[in-house]
């Protein structure tokens, strides 16, 4: 299965002959389509109607240092390790869990983020700015460097969110921000996530969560679920909850909506259940107790 | 006359009154003041609107600096002028170039070529060449409030649109107000003139404004090493004519013509302030030469 993914993938690139150098900044935007569609369509129910907030395409950006940056951003946001090396940790960039090059509903966009900072955080219970949002992911999820807030990746970053975010009100939550909600009174089961992940998960993220190398070897196209190359301990992506929410409204790719909040649960504790970097706010020593105190 | 009002004037007048709200009869002497700068603005929320919690503490926080820089961020401030010395209202009035507009307009270009300007960056800018500062860090808390305040006041303004009333009012100007005209070039003889007319009242015979007692300014000095430095935006005369017409005398924006308003800038300018903090102590003797 995962070699006819990777053919399949490989045939696509093929069909649409886009160069391995491509330079990002000449790429279309994922808002826009990339070929000509077949003919032989059919009408998807929506499984979450609703509406929701269309951010701008990248063609409309201006040729002056304010677009460029923009552009950088961008280019930040979907290939993490190569442009923004020296605060990379792991091989994940910002774009593989915002989908959509952080325009995906219900993928925690960028245009849905923008509007809300700063705001209060339980996690340090502080109020936050953006870009010290920015550098958590930094430190957690991609388990790397926080970038300075002077420094130019944390300044890209900020003007692509805020110019995606055009046009949304200062404050007000933009429908499809965030995650979909997921029921609270749910007891997970670790047994049942790894028949579920067998099953829908591991075609793309790998039988043992190592996901999938791009072609170059470096980047993911997949990314790793757990072990060494995934999200550390203080993401919040390792709390069953927020893991929950994200995969219901976004896993399988491409068929959001479709598990149930049991499964999206289940899941998200069995992928918990594993091995995957400690938590940089914390020691090795407590790390290890965390094996016997289970917390 | 308004809520409270009517109630104090029940209470004082007629004690034995139950509690119940009266209308007090305006006076009939009333006129009808004609709107210098009419059209629709955002209105930004109420003090009663910040929340009650520690984002609501760092908003109130970032009012405070806003409004008495002087005392409330000691450390960056360099002369004795706050952000709302320019900013009027405590950064809500238009065409002063109100926080709730600058707030989504930013990251945007700068005036240098390449230069792109963040929303702190420019609170920095604030500090260095109009406070004649230090521009504060990133990181540092007196940032921090000033960003939360500024979004806040922002409430509900759509991001990176172009709002009436923000900025001078030259970008988008309200609909029915004189649009302003690029400032001709101004005479500082005529310009002494309108000082001592219409600005002198406030901002003093030579210009040295009236100072609070607890520090900071009622109405801040024009020149002087007490001002705003030659490193600041309102160092240009267009700049400064721009937010003259729209601003003032206070309360009455729109009053003056653009040729007034290029005068006084004229006149404000050619007073002493303080050098441009970019520039050295050398530089500026061999460019006095």
């Amino acid at each position: 299965m995962k070699q006819l993914a990777l053919l399949l993938t490989g045939l696509l690139a093929a069909s649409h002959a886009i160069p391995r150098d491509w330079p990002y900044d000449q790429r279309p935007s994922a808002a826009l389509p990339l070929g000509d569609l077949p003919g032989t369509l059919v009408e998807e129910t929506p499984r979450r109607p609703g509406k929701r907030f269309v951010p701008p395409e990248l063609n409309e950006l201006p040729a002056n240092a304010w677009g460029d940056l923009v552009r950088e951003g961008r280019a930040i946001f979907i290939d993490t390790p190569a442009r923004a090396p020296r605060f990379a940790g792991n091989g994940m960039s910002c774009a593989s869990c915002h989908l959509g090059e952080g325009r995906k509903p219900d993928a925690a966009p960028m245009w849905g983020a923008w509007p809300m900072y700063p705001t209060y955080r339980g996690k340090n219970d502080d109020v936050n700015t953006f870009q010290m949002r920015l550098q958590d992911c930094f430190r957690f999820s991609l388990d790397g460097l926080m970038p300075p807030l002077q420094s130019r990746e944390i300044q890209a970053l900020t003007a692509y969110a805020q110019w995606l975010a055009r046009g949304t009100l200062s404050g007000t939550p933009p429908p499809g921000r965030g995650f979909v909600p997921v029921k609270r009174d749910i007891e997970p089961s670790g047994d049942r996530g790894r028949v579920v992940y067998g099953m829908k998960c591991a075609v793309c993220h790998g039988a043992d969560g190592e996901g999938v190398k791009a072609a170059d070897g470096e980047r993911y196209q997949f990314p790793a679920l757990w072990g060494n190359h995934s999200f550390n301990r203080g993401a919040g992506m390792y709390t069953v909850r927020t893991a929950a929410a994200y995969i219901k409204g976004n896993m399988p790719l491409g068929r959001g909506m479709s598990l149930q909040d049991q499964e999206a649960y289940d899941v998200a504790l069995y992928i918990r259940l594993k091995d995957r970097p400690i938590d940089p706010r914390k020691g090795w020593v407590s790390d290890f107790a965390r094996g016997f105190t289970g917390l | 006359m308004n809520g409270w009002r009517a109630w104090v004037l029940v209470l004082l007048t007629s004690p034995s009154a139950a509690l119940t709200p009266v209308d007090a009869p305006l006076p009939g002497n009333l006129v009808e003041v004609p709107v210098a700068a009419p059209g629709e603005v955002f209105i930004p929320p109420a003090m009663v609107d910040i929340p009650e919690d520690k984002q609501g503490d760092l908003v109130k926080l970032g009012r405070r600096i806003f409004i008495d820089t002087v005392n409330q961020a000691r450390r960056y401030g360099g002369n004795q002028l706050s952000c709302a010395n320019c900013h009027l209202s405590e950064g809500r009035k238009p065409n002063a170039a109100p926080m709730w507009a600058a707030w989504g307009r930013y990251p945007r270009m700068g005036d240098t070529p390449g230069e792109v300007k963040t929303f702190e960056s420019q609170v920095q800018d604030c500090f260095h060449f109009n406070l004649n500062g230090q521009s504060p860090p990133l990181d540092s808390p007196e940032m921090q409030a000033l960003v939360a305040y500024s979004q806040w006041l922002a409430s509900d303004a759509p991001t990176r649109a172009e709002l009436p009333g923000q900025g001078f009012g030259a970008a988008a100007p309200l609909a029915g107000a004189p649009a302003i005209a690029p400032a001709a070039a101004g005479s500082a003889t005529r310009g002494q003139g309108l000082y001592r007319a219409q600005c002198l009242v406030c901002h003093g015979s030579d210009g040295q404004g009236v100072a609070k007692r607890g520090g900071g300014y009622h109405f801040p000095p024009l020149w002087g090493a007490a001002s705003y430095s030659a490193g600041s935006r309102f160092a240009r005369p267009a700049v400064l004519a721009a937010y003259l017409q729209a601003n003032m005398p206070l309360g009455r924006g729109g009053s003056l013509t653009p040729q007034q308003a290029a005068d006084l800038a004229a006149y404000v300018l050619a007073q002493p302030r303080p050098g441009d903090p970019r520039v050295g102590l050398m530089q500026r003797l061999r460019s006095a030469q």
